[in-house]
């Protein structure tokens, strides 16, 4: 796979494996509805923070955000340690940098970015796939890279890992069984798709011009409603990797970079039917959305 | 209320412009509070002191609006910022 350089992503130190030690302390904060079986677990310690994948790895943190260090369990997969480490602790780490990172994807069209945010299961990749395969490249599958030019005030987004992860009811609806997949995870059915030629990524950052936030909502014909400032920075915020959740400065940081895309970057919801038939008209009307928003945007700042 | 007191912002709060209104974020609770451009411009004048009366002079000042009106908006304001902790009384 092609190496991203997205700026703020710590490389991997891998030690040994070990079983995972009972911690001192309890868990600042968990991921995973129930308290009790959580898919991840986070520690507060000495060195920074410790990200517990249970029974499979644990990630140190350090408190900058510029290291990251992992102890797989035993029989823990290197390619399932690879997926936490890249879909969770790089944009984690990310944020301790100050650096805002959106769970969503995002792909380029005609050299602008859109961005699908949204909850697991809405359809984020399955959208991204579809463009890339219709001549708009994607930039990520999962982790939106963003940064602000301090130059020009854009919102720059980066492209990521060159890989989608799809469902196999996704993968096949679009055809894309035959192109090169990563190695099988553990603890998910997604599969890891290629970029290539049929598949196409984006290899450089491109500002942000518009964010789409998919909904439960499926009307018959694709919806686009647009989001005032203020709703766009309650839905986004609730999209934003943040792994200190209690530190003031971090979090005034945090809320300044959130209010800032918010300000700058104008916020939809897509709504639309969730079945593949419908893609084609999902990508129209984001195409047709986009260009009409440019177009305006013109008018307004010629 | 009493537009006579005086307040000032709690330790906890940050405030930030976003389009055309003023955005609050509770730190402890994580909440968001928004309010328009004529509370934004109470916001920067309580958490330097002013009383609820002084922000109506102000308030005044900008808008073409009659006293009664101005004073029952900002009492609402009032009771609001300091039910969600935003502001204390000084």
């Amino acid at each position: 796979m092609t190496a991203t350089t997205v700026p703020g992503l710590p490389p991997l130190t891998l030690q040994p494996a070990r079983p995972q030690a009972t911690q001192d302390s309890q868990p600042y904060h968990h991921w995973g509805e129930d308290p009790n079986q959580p898919w991840t677990l986070f520690y507060r310690v000495d060195e920074g923070y410790l990200v517990r994948f249970p029974d499979v790895v644990d990630f140190m943190i350090d408190a900058a955000g510029q290291s990251i260090v992992a102890w797989p369990v035993p029989d823990a997969t290197p390619d399932t340690v690879e997926h936490f480490f890249i879909n969770q602790c790089q944009p984690l780490a990310r944020s301790l940098q100050g650096r805002l990172t959106l769970h969503g994807s995002a792909v380029d069209i005609g050299g602008q970015v859109v961005a699908f945010l949204g909850h697991s299961g809405q359809g984020k990749s399955t959208l991204a796939a579809s463009f890339a395969q219709h001549g708009h490249p994607f930039l990520t599958d999962d982790g939106v890279y963003i940064d602000f030019d301090s130059a020009s005030g854009q919102c720059l987004v980066h492209p990521g890992h060159p890989s989608l992860r799809l469902w196999q009811d996704s993968e096949q609806a679009l055809a894309l069984t035959a192109q090169p997949h990563g190695s099988a995870v553990d603890h998910t059915p997604k599969a890891r798709i290629l970029a290539g030629e049929a598949l196409r990524h984006a290899q450089a950052p491109r500002p942000l011009a518009a964010i789409y936030l998919l909904s439960d909502q499926v009307p018959s014909q694709p919806v686009v409603t647009p989001l005032g400032p203020v709703q766009a920075l309650h839905a986004v915020s609730a999209q934003a990797f943040q792994l200190d959740t209690t530190d003031r400065q971090r979090l005034a940081s945090h809320f300044d970079q959130l209010s800032r895309l918010a300000d700058r970057v104008p916020c939809f919801t897509l709504d639309y039917a969730r079945h593949y038939e419908a893609l084609p008209g999902v990508r129209q009307a984001v195409t047709q959305h986009l260009r009409s928003l440019l177009q305006t945007e013109a008018t307004l700042n010629p | 209320m009493n537009l006579s007191d005086r307040y000032v912002a709690g330790p906890d709060v940050l405030a930030r412009q976003v389009g055309d209104e003023l955005v609050l974020l509770d730190l402890p609770s994580g909440t968001y509070f928004s309010i328009n451009a004529v509370g934004a411009q109470a916001w920067e004048l309580l958490k330097v002191g002013a009383s609820g009366t002084e922000v109506c002079d102000a308030v005044m000042q900008r808008f073409d609006v009659d006293r009664a009106t101005v004073e029952t908006d900002m009492t609402e304001l009032l009771t609001d910022l300091v039910e969600r902790g935003l502001i204390l009384p000084a």
